[in-house]
């Protein structure tokens, strides 16, 4: 759980449509400030690593990045950015290397399959996505491997543009991209949802194309696929945070914090354009509703893969209303089934059909009905346990 | 009205606030314990000087601790019960009527069918359903105008200003037992914090109910707390505040205060980008 840094809020130099973070845009005062000593401080007290965050955190300038990468490597022996890409130059490759960050870049596909990550003109948009692709080219030149994320829309998900991704994968995994993570569209503006949002047959479409594709790909692969296993496997410690029972009142997996120190949630849950700070303690009263919820309504009750999947991110919600389970479940529940009967055909029995799956709900709905959260991996090892001490 | 999909359910009772800044918490939180402080003392002060010879109120969370103190001090007597279709571990809802001494022979031999015991009552979504001036235009979301009676709302804050609960948000009777209390706090010397509480029932306020869960949004703050009526469809009741506090967030939708102009979907460039991408 690294903790997200954001000196500058959500700034940034360019103006992808289907940001979530544009609620906030819109309601909120830009920053263009921050105080060094106090992200520092708030940083120590959340445990730190970080991972630089925005907006576009390369807005930051690069004396204050540098002081806060050197920082961040004697405090942590790491460091992490997520950026869009576009603003990465030689001197910034050269502080990634010396202090040891990370890199992330967030990018959707080649030249006009990134056109949404929009740059006020069709023109300046291609010249950001040249940017972005060069700066990919020079990071592994100079032994950065980044790790993508890319959100899949209309403007590059389509059946049409599926070939035109794949021929890009295979740019990628020749480059020597191991890790991409497939994003669905997150709406929060009727525009943008007529505009570019895909229907579910589209996003299962491309999922599993790429699902088909990566078996075709040396070192490039889409974790998605890989975290469904896991699920379906009971090994969920190491996935990501829209499995895990998310409260949005203080979405533990991100410890954001403000260019003024000030603690912050997840973004993707601010559908009122409003940065809540922190609820004290988590609660867990979605997920005890969601599994009561019949599926119609729009909760999971009869689900074989809640356990694995609880309704996910609460950001994605249907209605953008976090009671209710995600707008993805179609999508997510094809990629289970698909997963669950390869499992199946290799002899192995998932979870979504092992005889273990009533006690790992039931003890679920137990934690998070005393205001805890468990993993299925402890609940599987404490099952273990327990009938090794019968035997 | 309940249709058939909704139900009661057994939910367990969870609470949950989150603000809109550390200000607002500083500010908001501060004085809600003030008004908090000072709704239990005029009650405790109305009844030892006179104004009433008993009176019911209910207390939320540490607002009972704070009674317990206080009663003692005044030689009132008092009984309580603890609702538990309102309790949760941290948060424990008492009704309590308060006494004096001289009282406690009839208090205990009252035989008049005024149960001490509430039933539960009506919910929000049914109290604005009745409402006669409820605006009903969309099924399942009605808008109101804020009146005192969104003090209803405030209960989970411990801002509790009457028992029992009104069947409807133009309530003349409960808003006359609002309106009593007020002035008597001016009278006990809380002036200060009546201006504070008739400003917090001024402002505009959203609340919803949805799969068993109520979220309640003012400016300052918003909140989440298990209903005990599990909608199947989302209830809306929006009431429509006349004042907005200097620490009340800008945000994109109701109650907030919306921005004259959205920097980024009101601007050219979305806007263009909208016409000119996927042609």
């Amino acid at each position: 759980m690294a903790v997200e840094v954001r000196p500058l809020g959500v700034s940034c130099n360019i103006a992808c449509q289907y940001c979530y973070q544009h609620p906030q845009r819109d309601a909120e005062v830009k920053k263009t400030s921050y105080d060094m000593e106090k992200m520092k401080e708030a940083i120590l007290k959340e445990g730190g690593p970080f991972s630089l965050f925005g907006g576009e955190p390369l807005l930051v300038p690069l004396n204050d990045l540098e002081e806060l990468f050197a920082w961040g490597l004697e405090q942590f022996g790491q460091n992490a950015i997520q950026t869009n890409g576009t603003l990465i130059t030689e001197r910034h490759i050269e502080l990634f290397k010396k202090y040891k960050v990370s890199v992330g870049i967030s990018v959707d596909g080649p030249d006009e399959l990134n056109d949404i990550r929009w740059s006020r003109s069709l023109a300046n948009t291609r010249k950001q996505t040249e940017k972005t692709h060069n700066s990919i080219k020079l990071l592994v030149r100079e032994g950065i491997v980044p790790g993508l994320i890319v959100t899949l829309h209309k403007g590059n998900a389509q059946k049409h543009l599926l070939p035109k991704m794949k021929t890009w994968f295979h740019e990628l995994d020749l480059l020597g991209i191991f890790s991409v993570r497939l994003h669905l569209l997150e709406v929060d503006h009727e525009t943008v949802a007529s505009q570019y949002r895909l229907t579910d047959e589209e996003n299962v479409e491309a999922m599993l194309f790429f699902h088909a594709l990566e078996k075709n790909l040396k070192h490039l692969r889409f974790d998605i696929f890989n975290e469904i296993s896991n699920l379906l496997k009971g090994n969920d410690l190491a996935t990501s945070c829209v499995w895990n029972a998310c409260d949005p009142y203080t979405t533990s997996a991100v410890r954001g914090v403000e260019g003024d120190g000030s603690r912050s949630n997840c973004g993707r849950t601010n559908k009122e354009g409003i940065d809540f700070k922190k609820a004290t303690v988590p609660s867990y009263l979605r997920y005890l509703a969601l599994y009561q919820t019949p599926q119609e309504d729009g909760g999971c009750m009869g689900c074989r893969f809640f356990a694995m999947c609880k309704g996910h991110c609460p950001g994605t919600s249907l209605e953008s209303d976090w009671r209710n389970r995600t707008e993805h479940c179609e999508v997510w529940k094809s990629l289970f089934l698909l997963k669950e009967e390869e499992m199946i055909e290799n002899g192995e029995i998932p979870l979504s059909k092992h005889v273990t799956l009533p006690v790992v709900e039931q003890q679920l709905i137990n934690a998070w009905s005393n205001g805890g959260n468990i993993s299925i991996q402890a609940i599987l090892n404490t099952i273990v346990n327990l009938q090794n001490i019968k035997t | 009205m309940k249709n058939k999909k909704d139900e009661v359910r057994q939910l367990p009772i969870i609470f949950s606030e989150v603000w809109v800044s550390q200000s607002a918490r500083k500010i908001w939180s501060r004085l809600f314990s003030k008004l908090n402080h000072s709704i239990v003392e005029s009650v405790l002060l109305g009844i030892v000087q006179g104004k009433w010879n008993q009176k019911k109120i209910r207390l939320y969370g540490n607002s009972y601790m704070l009674f317990l103190e206080r009663v003692q001090s005044y030689n009132l007597l008092y009984e309580s019960h603890k609702i538990e279709w309102k309790s949760t571990s941290s948060r424990i809802c008492y009704e309590v009527l308060v006494y004096r001494k001289e009282y406690e022979e009839i208090i205990l031999s009252d035989n008049s069918g005024d149960s001490f015991f509430s039933t539960v009552p009506l919910s929000i979504w049914e109290i604005a359903q009745r409402s006669a001036k409820a605006k009903k235009s969309k099924i399942y979301f009605i808008e109101h105008k804020q009146t005192l009676l969104s003090a209803l709302l405030w209960q989970d804050l411990g801002l509790s200003l009457f028992c029992g609960t009104p069947s409807v948000f133009d309530d003349n009777h409960f808003t006359k037992i609002v309106m009593e209390h007020l002035d008597w706090m001016r009278e006990s010397g809380f002036t200060k914090e009546v201006s504070y509480l008739e400003s917090i029932l001024s402002w505009p306020m959203a609340w919803s109910s949805y799969h068993g869960i109520q979220e309640i949004k003012t400016p300052v703050f918003k909140l989440f707390i298990t209903d005990v009526i599990v909608y199947g469809k989302k209830r809306t009741l929006h009431l429509i505040g006349s004042s907005y506090p200097n620490e009340g967030a800008i945000g994109i939708q109701f109650p907030y205060k919306k921005p004259k102009f959205g920097k980024v979907f009101d601007s050219k460039s979305f806007k263009k980008g909208i016409f000119e991408i996927l042609k």
